[in-house]
């Protein structure tokens, strides 16, 4: 799952234009410097990245969540869509 | 009450990408009408179009900026900045809240939209790019003015297809005048060469097979254009008070709606919106010796037109020089208000009337003066802006010559 870890994090770093290395995975995405639409930018790559389904909405408190926790969200999705229905 | 006058301009158009460069080849008579590129021309019947040649993005925004960005808006920015450096005007010390954005577009983000139905219908994505709808909504040519320029009063888009921009920059004018806002960036864009779009205007069967020829005997439609023009507008004290170059001034603006047949052109409409901009100005039929007319080389369009001339007009009509330079240019939809009234200031500034291009002989429902296929050297003191848009909706502004 380490290319899962590293795709985010690179997408992630992309994004900030280099304005903010190293990134702290314990840091919450907002913190790091993404705005709204950057998130939900990086949610879209993510998705089509994997090919799975982000639940996220205006509603989640995405922004709050810290890097590490992103990383774990996609790796469960991952691994409930590899796993047989 | 304030005056209004015009301090800068921007273009982009299918002859030119400067303004400078546009009015050089509309008064030399110049075609930018050609075969489709931007859509694959084999499954178009009607392949003649006016596109915005030598367009290139990354002259004008970061690449991260390109993807935010539909063609529309692309277009809509570049005018802008064109308009506000040519009217060196500075939006600092409270001037960004009291200026306005108003820009009209027929379609907004069209490319946006064809490209991405087309991924969601023909090659089954399960999702679209979230930019899809911030990149395709009808506004968001008038936002990213807004934030790529620094403009922070009232903002927004008008949409009335075909005059879209000239009600934008009659609202604009209306704005400046009643001391709403100090100045205005407004004007037009429009960017709807797409497959989907082109397949659209086919299906109305109004599309000229060979080119545009307005008032001409054997005109056989309109040709498509897309491109974008912006103007700077300010009330007169302030742009004396910091000694701006006054383009010409604004002086009156004419709205109606046919509310009759929703293509057909009413020639009953027409008049009473250049009656409506001859009387907001106020001017005499008389001082009128230009009309850049809405002119899209449609039987229906250019014959009501002509009508709506002589009952405006009357005896007068015969000695107004009248021109379209869709000729030239094609119909840019929500933007051919803006670039035409753009022409119009510039042959006012010159005395130099563009012709109408492609005009091979009169038809006898045209029976006026049309500055056939040569540019004419003529003062003008005032001059009237035509835009008739499909659902009968009309729009004129009335311009004159600065004198002090």
């Amino acid at each position: 799952m380490a290319d899962v870890a590293n795709y985010i994090v690179e997408m992630i770093t992309s994004r900030l234009g280099g304005d903010h290395v190293p990134l702290q995975l314990s840091e919450a995405l907002v913190d790091v410097g993404l705005d709204s639409f950057q998130i939900v930018e990086l949610t879209f790559a993510i998705e089509e990245k994997f090919n799975i389904d982000i639940p996220f909405n205006a509603n989640t408190d995405l922004e709050s969540k810290t890097v590490a926790d992103l990383i774990g969200e996609v790796e469960r999705l991952i691994a409930a869509k590899a796993r047989p229905a | 009450m304030s005056r209004v006058v015009i301090t800068g301009l921007g273009v982009l158009s299918p002859v030119g990408l400067t303004p400078d460069d546009y009015w050089a080849a509309l008064i030399a008579g110049k075609s930018g009408l050609a075969q489709a590129t931007l859509v694959t021309a084999e499954r178009v019947g009607t392949k003649m179009v006016g596109e915005v040649k030598g367009f290139d993005p990354t002259l004008h925004f970061a690449r991260q900026q390109i993807g935010l960005l539909d063609r529309v808006s692309q277009f809509a920015v570049v005018v802008a900045r064109q308009a506000l450096a040519q009217a060196r005007l500075s939006l600092q010390d409270g001037l960004a809240e009291r200026t306005a954005a108003i820009i009209g577009t027929g379609s907004g983000g069209h490319t946006t939209v064809d490209d991405s139905f087309h991924r969601l219908y023909a090659e089954a994505a399960s999702r679209l790019h979230p930019r899809t709808i911030p990149r395709a909504m009808i506004s968001a040519a008038a936002s990213q003015v807004s934030m790529f320029c620094g403009i922070k009063g009232p903002t927004y888009a008008v949409a009335s297809a075909c005059a879209s921009g000239t009600h934008a920059i009659g609202q604009a004018f209306h704005l400046v005048r009643s001391g709403g806002v100090i100045c205005a960036v407004c004007g037009g864009a429009e960017a709807s060469i797409t497959f989907g779009a082109l397949k659209g205007w086919e299906a109305m069967r109004i599309m000229a097979p060979d080119t545009c020829r307005p008032f001409s005997a054997d005109r056989q439609g309109m040709v498509i254009g897309e491109g974008a023009a912006a103007l700077v507008l300010e009330g007169l004290d302030h742009a004396r008070a910091r000694g701006a170059e006054i383009l010409a001034e604004v002086v009156g603006f004419g709205m109606s709606a046919d509310a009759g047949d929703l293509t057909t052109p009413d020639p009953d409409g027409m008049t009473r919106a250049m009656m409506g901009a001859l009387a907001d100005a106020p001017l005499a039929p008389d001082t009128i010796d230009y009309v850049n007319a809405h002119g899209t080389g449609t039987t229906a369009n250019d014959s009501a037109e002509t009508a709506a001339l002589h009952r405006t007009f009357g005896g007068r009509a015969k000695q107004i020089a009248i021109s379209s330079t869709k000729s030239m240019i094609g119909h840019a939809l929500g933007a051919a208000g803006a670039l035409e009234l753009a022409a119009t200031v510039m042959a006012l500034r010159d005395g130099i009337i563009p012709p109408t291009m492609n005009y091979v002989g009169p038809d006898p429902a045209c029976d006026l003066d049309y500055v056939p296929n040569e540019a004419r050297r003529q003062p003008i003191r005032a001059a009237l802006s035509n835009s008739f848009a499909f659902g009968g909706l009309n729009a004129v502004i009335a311009v004159r010559q600065f004198t002090g």
